[in-house]
């Protein structure tokens, strides 16, 4: 449609004929007014109508290349979702064959799920996995115990220098404490009003708290084993 | 001999349906890895209506790969009219009563949706299970999930040293300091069934007042779960802030509002409470004893000064040495300092922004990571 108005324009125009445009000149219907300077370019009543078909058809075509945009972003961003679903999918495939022997999705269940809304029911899968039956040829026992040993490590170094965390805490607390204090001491200020006096003791609130806290947690580290079962 | 179930139990709004997937997925990826552990487990997660409409196509799809969806209806009461997340692990006890998974050889382990776990944490719920000494177990968590040493993240670390002062207090008759966790804990389902989380309203403290009333009926049958379950920060400073302003009305709303609150256990909640709040008045004496002339006091005051100090710059290293085998190492101490400081300048300020405004009902913090764009919905879904 716009390529056929285009060919109407130039016809109706008869500016920059195409090379090897052989077409005559179509004249204008009706007389040219006696008046009108040799130079000036003919009048047509189609003109006005053309030219705004013209423009019609341009902002047509401007708004289908703006959808044919948006339209494309859409389907370029579902290819890429759909590469890396894929790559998900060959994962859990992958997965899924290493553990051909877990009874995994094993029953339906006799009522679903409460979906959103409320009311309406679904159903569902049920996953039940039986630590017991599933044993693992995929060489994830030595992760297995790489986890355990992880985990025991770091609570076993944590027990391990709980008596030098003590010594640490009470040995700089002492000595902040004796700067902090010394500092005071040194700078001879008088003493404050009274009613001043009684704001540093909000210091002293937390206090209990954080003896409690640091015996608590003494305690606990040396009172129990914390660690996981080695892994055989 | 009937094998125990352990059902993985993820409760939540459901509004972060990435972190919850990677939770249920993380226990669904470790336990056929892990052998020998000795029980059949399920995966459920319990979520609210607007959290399944937030993202169904990851729930419907987790559903497919054996994750029981837990939607619970917006018409679901409880007897009392809890609401909130105490609502959502009342239907979830119903729920299980109806499946026969109510009793003794059945125990949940409750996770929020950013708690992972690990072969640790398998081999912790195991072990826990096969001795069969106590009822309910509470463990440690890491919060590496996600870590890129920010300050928010750097906070937490404290949190996991505070686990250890956690989990003596709670195994202690009467849990002196008032120590428990919502998630990382394992309950069995029968102690579940009979105490229930059903409360009269609004229960934001919902895992204080099951731990008093499981007390109260069942004595200490408190244990330590071992392994680390493995959780995320907050995301931003503000995130955080948000998250302790919870916490904090949870235990205002407890204080005031928690018939099963003993005088003794109110008086160790609110001392807990002073504590925090003492926090920022202690910030500015610091500063103000400059230009008020505190000196002579500060010498008497001093002496614990010392000690406090030690002691929470003690929580930041030692709660990192945790992390340090799951985490990167931050890019330099001088930068985890300055972390840690402004982490710790936003719990000062958290519980007097608790006084100053109010969470609303719905509020939930972030734990999707941001740069992860969302599943796309088929056209014709039902979201849309």
């Amino acid at each position: 449609m716009f390529l056929a108005e285009l060919d109407r324009l130039t016809v109706e125009l008869g500016a920059n004929p195409v090379p090897g445009d052989i077409r005559p000149r179509v004249a204008p219907p009706g007389p040219l007014p006696d008046e009108a300077p040799p130079d000036a370019m003919p009048l047509s009543p189609y003109l006005e109508e053309r030219l705004r078909l013209a423009h019609r058809a341009m902002a047509t075509l401007g708004r289908e290349l703006s959808t044919l945009e948006r339209r494309w972003g859409v389907v370029r961003a579902a290819a890429e979702h759909l590469d890396r679903e894929l790559e998900r999918a060959e994962d859990e495939a992958g997965f899924l064959g290493r553990l051909a022997a877990v009874p995994l999705a094993a029953e339906p269940l006799a009522e679903g799920p409460v979906r959103a809304g409320g009311e309406e029911e679904a159903p569902e899968a049920r996953a039940a996995v039986e630590g017991d039956r599933v044993v693992p040829d995929d060489g994830s026992l030595p992760y297995l115990r790489f986890s355990a040993d992880r985990y025991n490590r770091t609570i076993g170094a944590l027990k391990s220098r709980r008596r030098r965390l003590v010594g640490w805490t009470v040995g700089l607390a002492v000595a902040i404490s004796g700067a902090l204090g010394t500092a005071a001491f040194l700078a001879h200020e008088p003493p404050p009003d009274p009613w001043l006096a009684i704001l540093p003791l909000v210091w002293l609130v937390p206090v209990p708290f954080f003896v409690v806290s640091f015996l608590a947690t003494h305690r606990v580290l040396r009172r129990n084993h914390l660690d996981v079962p080695a892994v055989a | 001999m009937k094998l125990p179930t352990v059902v993985f139990q993820i409760t939540a709004i459901g509004k972060n349906p990435r972190a919850l997937e990677a939770s249920a997925r993380s226990v669904g990826y470790w336990l056929p890895r892990t052998p020998r552990l000795g029980y059949r487990a399920e995966v459920w997660a319990v979520v609210e209506p607007d959290g399944y409409a937030s993202d169904p196509l990851r729930y419907d799809r987790l559903a497919a790969d054996g994750v029981r969806i837990v939607v619970v209806p917006r018409s679901y009461s409880t007897p009392l009219g809890t609401s909130g997340k105490a609502r959502a692990l009342e239907y979830a006890v119903e729920r299980r009563r109806a499946l026969g998974l109510a009793d003794a050889s059945t125990w949940i382990y409750h996770q929020d949706e950013e708690t992972v776990v690990g072969q640790d944490t398998l081999l912790g719920i195991a072990d826990f299970v096969r001795a069969g000494a106590h009822r309910v177990g509470v463990g440690i968590i890491l919060y590496p999930i996600d870590w890129n040493g920010s300050p928010s993240h750097v906070q937490e670390l404290t949190r996991t040293y505070d686990d250890l002062r956690v989990l003596d207090s709670m195994t202690l008759p009467g849990n002196p300091t008032a120590g428990f966790h919502g998630s990382h804990i394992l309950v069995r389902s029968d102690v579940e069934d009979a105490v229930g989380w059903d409360t009269v309203g609004y229960s934001p403290a919902e895992d204080l007042t099951f731990e008093i009333r499981v007390r109260a009926r069942f004595g200490s049958v408190f244990g330590v779960l071992t392994g680390f379950a493995y959780e995320k920060g907050a995301f931003s400073l503000g995130d955080q802030l948000r998250q302790r302003r919870r916490w904090m009305h949870g235990v205002l709303f407890a204080l005031r509002h928690a018939p099963e609150l003993g005088p003794r256990r109110r008086l160790t909640l609110l001392y807990s409470a002073l504590t925090w709040y003492s926090a920022f008045p202690s910030v500015v004496v610091l500063a103000a004893s400059v230009l008020l002339h505190y000196g002579p006091i500060l010498v008497g005051t001093s002496v614990f000064t010392g000690f406090i100090w030690v002691t929470m710059a003690t929580g930041y290293l030692e709660g990192y040495r945790l992390h340090a085998e799951y985490v990167r190492r931050p890019a330099s101490w001088l930068r985890f300092a300055a972390a840690a400081l402004l982490g710790a300048v936003v719990d000062v300020l958290a519980p007097w922004y608790a006084l100053a405004t109010r969470p609303s009902r719905r509020d939930f913090i972030p734990k999707d990571r941001p740069h992860e764009a969302p599943l796309v919905p088929p056209v014709g879904s039902r979201a849309e």
